[in-house]
């Protein structure tokens, strides 16, 4: 048995890796982008928001959203690559059956200049060649004015508290070192038609990238090793799993909190109404199974059975906003929604207690009926099998009261698989239940999920992903150790 | 038998003696709870009283024709060189009550709390209580400024140089933070304030801190400043001259800068320049501690209302400043409840949960419309009001596309979308018919020009005009566009979560199909229908413009913002007459010039028609009438609630 529950936490570590994989891949490679712009609360664009270039490229290095997903092979970055890139940006108009036309789609023009920002410093030898060497002035000029971004330096450490004294040193380096880009490109149009105070003559630009490339090219001659670890490690999913081994989901691109703490300050609620409603409907469904059983198809069974289907065939968001309307705005005996009331922190323990009873009261309800037609038919279903059994009939022909055969000796039995079953509740505690959570204005899991969902909060959803499936896996595991605990003829070895 | 009894009789007893003695322990440990709590309360209302006691005493206005707080710097307002003016409308009345807690709301989770780097709508509403700006606008007459931390504001004759001298009883709010903790000594004992600005255990409003606050939107490193920082590509120099005036120099005159050197607020430099441990950060690496301080998501500011708490997804927590000098905060305390279902606002309005709430067009109908006589916001026991707000809505054609590059064709687009009928049908008639590029009620506003009729004989007249003729009568019509036969066959772009708009498309479509014209419904969600829209693939678009009240056209209307991508001219509106006058625009200061260069521009886009013009919005909001005073403001946040106050009881 021990062997058994070691295998089995040992192969939860390879099947976590493979889900922690697939979710990264499903979650990057889904449409559509995070930090995008928000919808205007009026259900309109902001006029006056001006250029927001920089401000997503800074997000995107910030988040490792510059990185290739899986792997980087971006040293082996070559002139001719960067040229492509450098014309889709341009998008020079050409003639197409003798009418002008761009060369490019929109779209395209967009996605370059995005991948020629994500390229970062890898970018630099091949826009130094072209500064250099290339035959037309626009991309000379267009690989100068890259160069004053893609040049750059990332900080170290920017958002640790705790620097040391060299990093310190080596980020004033850094930003002395942008701050020298500042102006050194020149535009392609002469310095009189160009507007632009900044700019420079291609001269004057060349002797400033010159001699700082001959400085640093160090940097870019690549060993073997070098190679081998860029590949590897400067990646979206090297950085994530290196945070993720650290327990560190990262921070949430909308409010830039830890992920983490966040997801712990919101199982507060969805635990209470989790564990209160799985450990209620289990409280209301058992003896109503039992009943259920002992009472096979008499005519209150059968009632008891389509009142119990008729709840179940009633969508939890409908009841919700009846009960609303109904209990809260005609007949004031609820809160019309939140977890507690406002003043909470002005309440003794035991106010504070009957408070969140009162207010969670409705949505428990709402939680939990639906589940009682299931678990009571599990649970009737369970027990009958038992009650047909031999042992069954040995104690009664020992002659014990009815009430101890089905109590003592049936229902221990019958009621092994629906035990288990609440091991695999285990995800729905963290996952929360969206419906509930929005209709009843609970500040949980769920509705924490579903937003991170809208905005593309990657960091979020997959980490509200991951933990649920954890909690899945161990869930499994957990149900299958509690089969054999119950049942001694259930054995693994 | 005996023995078992006996036994079984004791361990009951034990057991009753152990419920007894527990419950009297819970109720006894309550009872001191309640007590704890109810002296704190006590305490802290006590503390309050003795502070707006003393606020009182230092307001105390001497002898002026200026009465209130701004009456000590009565002379400056006899400069003629100031461009800031006296509000006539106070804030609340003098007789006012005072006090209460105000029950508001919010949509939404504000992102952050950071009043630079955060510009959410809901971020600038909490701005509004807890920050204080430079100046501001008057609440009546929009185009005028009043005093607020400035009380002089001077501008040089070349348009270039600004100068403003600020008050020098505004005082930071104590950070919210535990005071008891000796990690935050530094900053509760004003280590970090400049020297002689620590009064009263508080750090005071100083011309640095408005320097810091350019320092950082300057700073690159800074994103959520990115948007304000296009704004000051012109921007020569900013200084503090001393500790109460700010100078700000440009090197070319611009009207766009004019307004926004009038956004500046300050930002506090003893608190954000500084690490936890109150070491001041090193330049390099400023601006990024600045984007993601470890004062977040707490905020602060100088206004006057302090900030308390901000529960995630629960409520935001204000109170009043006592000493801040310059009126309109009459409540006591602020509660935002962040409510992001608008099924539940109502409710919560209903259920005295909440002293103010706005109604959806939908709502609007159902609460209201076709309630029936019983129904609280129609029997008169909540107030009612509406304000309108600076936006138009809007259909807009791409103007590279073969099908709408002809103008007559848009044109025909106008006078099939039966505007009329779905404004009063689908909006409720919550808004009024607009005909140009800004909010239909401003005073640059052409209001001469008609709306374009419904008229589908006429749009069939402008498409066969133009050369769109069903010849092989499959219903829809054709055109040769350079040898091909094209139908015309296109896709109206709308955000998919708005039933509105949906019925909008719905019926859009069907008029459309009478004169020949196939169009589909593609809703998007919204960060994919603004990729449609940046990377111009799209036929048609329903979209809204948001606006301020000094309409700024370059962003929109320049052709050369056609060629940008991402830009904000996605239809690539193409007018060398448009350039001219967005560019007369900029370097014109004069009201009236100006206003006639808008009509004019007005005119010329109306005959293009770019876009199909819709509506602009009327909002209808609803208060509980324990409050008093209530009325929207003419610009945003309309819904202010610091010019109203709670009844006294």
């Amino acid at each position: 048995m021990l062997f058994y529950i070691i295998k089995r936490m040992l192969l939860i570590i390879p099947t976590f890796l493979a889900i922690s994989l697939i979710v990264f891949a499903i979650v990057n490679f889904a449409p559509g982008n995070p930090g995008g712009r928000q919808i205007g609360s009026e259900g309109g664009q902001q006029a006056n928001t001006g250029e927001q270039r920089e401000s997503y490229r800074i997000f995107k290095e910030q988040f490792n959203l510059d990185k290739p997903v899986i792997l980087n092979f971006r040293y082996n970055l070559t002139k001719d690559e960067v040229v492509d890139v450098l014309a889709k940006v341009l998008n020079p108009v050409i003639e197409i059956d003798g009418k002008e036309e761009k060369e490019y789609g929109l779209g395209e023009q967009i996605e370059s200049q995005e991948y020629l920002e994500n390229l970062g410093r890898y970018a630099v030898p091949s826009l130094m060649e072209i500064l250099n060497t290339h035959p037309e002035v626009e991309y000379r000029a267009l690989a100068s004015q890259r160069l004053t971004i893609n040049a750059r330096q990332r900080l170290q450490g920017e958002f640790r508290k705790d620097l040391t004294k060299a990093q310190r040193e080596t980020n004033k380096k850094i930003s002395d070192e942008t701050a020298s880009f500042k102006g050194q490109y020149f535009l392609a149009l002469s310095p009189e038609d160009a507007e632009d105070a900044e700019s420079k003559t291609e001269e004057e630009v060349k002797e400033f990238w010159n001699p700082w490339y001959e400085q640093n090219k160090t940097d870019w001659e690549y060993s073997t090793g070098d190679i081998f670890s860029i590949t590897f490690t400067d990646t979206r999913f090297a950085k994530y799993w290196y945070n993720l081994s650290q327990l560190n989901f990262g921070v949430s691109h909308r409010d830039k909190r830890p992920v983490l703490e966040t997801v712990l300050s919101k199982l507060k609620y969805s635990l209470t109404l989790a564990v209160t409603s799985v450990f209620l409907a289990y409280l209301i469904s058992l003896p109503l199974g039992i009943w259920s059983a002992v009472n096979h198809n008499s005519k209150a069974d059968r009632a008891v059975t389509v009142v119990l289907f008729m709840l179940y065939s009633l969508p939890s968001f409908f009841v919700g906003v009846v009960l609303l309307n109904l209990l809260t705005v005609e007949y004031r005996i609820f809160p019309t929604a939140g977890f507690e009331s406002l003043n909470a922190s002005e309440m003794t323990t035991l106010e504070y207690i009957k408070d969140v009873m009162w207010h969670v009261f409705l949505p428990i309800c709402c939680m939990t009926y639906a589940s009682l037609a299931a678990l009571s038919r599990y649970a009737k279903t369970g027990l009958l099998d038992i009650i047909n059994a031999d042992f069954i009939r040995t104690a009664r022909a020992k002659g014990l009261p009815e009430s101890v055969v089905i109590i003592k000796h049936a229902a221990r039995n019958g009621m092994i698989p629906i035990l288990t079953l609440i091991a695999t509740l285990l995800p729905v505690l963290i996952g929360g239940s969206i419906v509930i959570e929005q209709i009843f204005g609970i500040p949980g899991m769920g509705r924490y999920g579903f937003e991170a969902i809208l905005t593309r909060d990657y960091n979020v959803v997959m980490a509200i992903l991951l933990i649920s499936s954890l909690l899945t896996l161990i869930g499994m595991l957990i149900s299958d150790i509690l089969y054999a605990i119950v049942d001694p003829r259930i054995t693994f070895d | 038998m005996f023995k078992n009894l006996l036994k079984s009789s004791v361990t009951i007893a034990l057991m009753v003696i152990t419920v007894v003695l527990l419950s009297i322990t819970i109720a006894m440990l309550n009872n001191t709870e309640h007590n704890l709590i109810k002296d704190n309360k006590l305490l802290k209302s006590r503390l309050e009283k003795a502070e707006l006691a003393a606020a009182g005493a230092q307001n105390t206005s001497r002898d002026s024709e200026i009465k209130g707080p701004n009456a000590k710097y009565a002379l400056a307002f006899t400069d003629p060189q100031n461009l800031l003016s006296i509000d006539p409308v106070e804030w609340i009345p003098e007789n006012a009550t005072k006090g209460g807690m105000l029950k508001s709301y919010l949509g939404s989770d504000p992102k952050g709390l950071n009043f630079l780097t955060q510009n959410g709508s809901d971020v600038s509403a909490l701005q509004g209580y807890i920050g204080i700006s430079l100046v501001g606008r008057h609440k009546e007459d929009t185009s005028k400024y009043r005093p607020e931390l400035a009380y002089h504001m001077a501008r040089t004759e070349d348009f270039l140089t600004y100068t403003f001298r600020i008050r020098d009883d505004i005082f930071w709010h104590k950070p919210t933070l535990d005071e008891t903790n000796p990690q935050y000594k530094w900053l509760f004992e004003g280590n970090t304030c400049r020297d002689g600005h620590f009064i009263n255990e508080r750090c005071r409003v100083t011309a640095h801190d408005i320097v810091y606050m350019m320092d950082m939107m300057m700073n690159n490193q800074v994103a959520g400043a990115a948007p304000g920082r296009s704004y000051y590509s012109n921007l020569k120099e900013y200084k503090a001259i001393d500790d109460f005036t700010f100078r700000v120099s440009f090197s070319k005159k611009t009207q766009t800068q004019d307004r926004m050197v009038r956004g500046i607020f300050p930002m506090p430099e003893f608190l954000y320049a500084y690490d936890e441990d109150g070491e001041r950060y090193d330049d390099s690496i400023a601006g990024t501690k600045f984007e993601a301080h470890w004062y977040d998501p707490n905020t602060i500011g100088a206004g006057p209302y302090r900030f308390i708490s901000f529960d995630p997804s629960v409520k935001i927590e204000l109170e009043r400043d006592p000493r801040y000098p310059l009126g309109g905060n009459a409540y006591s305390k602020i509660l935002f409840q962040i409510v992001n279902e608008d099924l539940q606002r109502v409710r919560k309005f209903k259920n005295e949960e909440l002293h103010y709430t706005g109604l959806s067009p939908s709502q609007y109908r159902t609460e209201v419309l076709e309630a029936d006589e019983k129904s609280p916001f129609k029997n008169g026991t909540f107030g009612s009001g509406e304000f309108w707000s600076h936006t138009y809505f809007y259909i807009g054609w791409n103007n590279q596309s073969p099908l709408f590059s002809d103008k007559r064709v848009r044109n025909a687009m106008s006078h099939a979308f039966n505007a009329d009928l779905l404004l009063e049908e689908v909006m409720m008639g919550l808004g009024k018919r607009c005909t140009g590029p800004m909010p239909a009620f401003l005073p640059q506003y052409d209001q001469t020009l008609p709306p374009i009729p419904f008229d589908l004989e006429k749009a069939k007249n402008l498409l066969e005009e133009s050369g769109w003729i069903d010849n092989d009568g499959n219903g829809i019509r054709e055109k040769v566009i350079e040898g091909t036969k094209t139908e015309f066959e296109f896709s109206l772009t709308i955000y998919g979560s708005s039933k509105e708009y949906k019925t909008i498309g719905d019926i859009y479509k069907e008029d459309l199909a009478k004169i020949g014209v196939k169009m589909n419904v593609q809703p998007q969600e919204w960060s994919n229908l603004l990729k449609k829209v940046d990377s111009k693939e799209f036929d048609a678009v329903t979209l809204a413009w948001v606006s301020s009240p000094d309409v700024d056209f370059r962003q929109i209307w320049h052709s050369s913002e056609a060629d940008k991508p991402q830009s904000s001219n996605y239809i690539s509106f193409r007018s060398k007459a448009a350039d001219k006058i967005i560019e007369e625009l900029e370097e014109e200061f004069d009201v009236e010039k100006r206003h006639a260069l808008a009509k004019q521009f007005h005119k010329l886009i109306y005959d293009e028609q770019p876009y199909t013009f819709f509506y602009t919005r009327q909002n209808k909001y609803y208060w509980n009438k324990e409050l008093e005073n209530v009325k929207a403001q003419l610009t945003r946040p309309y819904l202010n609630a610091r010019a109203w106050y709670l009844k006294g009881e």
